[in-house]
């Protein structure tokens, strides 16, 4: 494979180190490199000629690691971390019958985060190499989302509004209706999430931002359909569901905002 | 065995460019790509990288602020003895016929 320029011949570097190195040693590599790279074009050379000289990112990182520790102990952590991640949600099913809010609420956090974490957002913060890239796909992304979202609170709405009005049948198969929807969204969201994860992953870093979107949408359309799937339950506080989503878009947004003013910077 | 045979060559060859000069990553990388042009060039970096962890060159940043790296103490006596064992290698090599 030809890599035509430094920016991806550093996030391929960056892809092949990780779990393997120390994100500090990631951040010390790549700024080396980078430097190798700006030494290169004062030169006189291009960034193809560069990264011949260099050989291919893979067979860089596997020189390296002759002579670094194994890190498997955060591949270890990382399953482990998962693992706990389950049963919590397991546990919580067990204990209230629905998806607690506030639990979503603290993993609408810490999943992105943890995700970040993962493939090297903070190397790629280090190295300033990305420019937010708010692509078309991205685009659509925001946007069905949005509309799954008005469409969900309407539906919601309308079960409360029409409360006195509508009979009993109707309520149920509006909830029924509610329920298959935000069961269908889910699953679009799971699609959604790995393919965002893998953006990021490539060197995207505004695919935090949807993430931190995505799982708002996620934990509040899980409670949701918890709260949808025992009818006794659904009162007032199935507005309580909104918190993650609100939460989600927040993060996101002051996310973006961040990393935009870093760019400008 | 062979990787470790041009391992440990281009390692010695590296510290001794310290000896006269201070260079950077990207001055290493060109001069050693003219020495052994069949030699992957991430080779010379990761070298690089090894003899800073063994404490045989430090980093410094010059009045460019560009990153250099330079001998230091441990590193010149390493670079003696490896002169020396290289000069008895040579001399057997001599003694056995091979010029």
């Amino acid at each position: 494979m030809k890599y035509i320029c430094q920016k991806d011949y550093l996030i391929k570097l960056k892809n092949d180190m990780l779990l393997q190195f120390s994100h500090q040693d990631i951040c010390m590599v790549l700024e080396d490199i980078d430097q190798i790279f700006k030494d290169g074009s004062k030169d006189g050379k291009s960034e193809q000629e560069i990264c011949h000289e260099l050989g291919t990112p893979t067979e860089l990182a596997r020189m390296l690691k002759q002579d670094s520790h194994n890190n498997k102990l955060k591949v270890i952590l990382s399953i482990f971390y998962i693992l706990i991640g389950i049963a919590i949600l397991r546990l919580n099913f067990h204990i209230y019958n629905t998806f607690n809010i506030f639990l979503g609420c603290v993993l609408v956090i810490v999943v992105p985060v943890y995700v970040w974490n993962l493939c090297g957002g903070r190397i790629l913060f280090k190295l300033q190499q990305n420019p937010i890239v708010f692509d078309w796909k991205i685009k659509i992304m925001v946007i069905a989302m949005s509309i799954f979202v008005v469409m969900q609170q309407a539906v919601l709405i309308l079960i409360n509004v029409s409360n006195e009005i509508m009979d009993v049948n109707s309520k149920i198969e509006l909830l029924g209706g509610m329920f298959y929807m935000s069961n269908a969204f889910l699953l679009i969201l799971i699609g959604i999430t790995l393919y965002t994860t893998y953006i990021l992953y490539q060197g995207n870093l505004l695919a935090v931002s949807m993430l931190f979107f995505v799982m708002g949408g996620f934990f509040s359309s899980l409670s949701y359909t918890s709260y949808c799937a025992r009818l006794d339950k659904i009162g007032g506080d199935i507005y309580l569901c909104l918190l993650p989503y609100i939460l989600g878009g927040v993060f996101s947004l002051c996310f973006f905002l961040y990393i935009r003013k870093r760019e400008e910077k | 065995m062979e990787h470790k045979i041009v391992w440990e060559i281009v390692e010695f060859c590296v510290l001794y460019q310290f000896l006269t000069n201070d260079y950077s990553g990207y001055d290493i990388l060109i001069k050693m790509r003219t020495l052994f042009p069949d030699i992957n060039g991430g080779m010379f970096y990761s070298v690089l990288r090894k003899l800073h962890t063994k404490g045989f060159i430090e980093i410094y940043f010059n009045s460019h602020q560009e990153k250099k790296y330079k001998l230091t103490k441990i590193g010149e006596s390493h670079l003696i003895i490896s002169i020396n064992n290289w000069r008895h290698v040579k001399e057997i090599a001599r003694k056995i016929g091979v010029d």
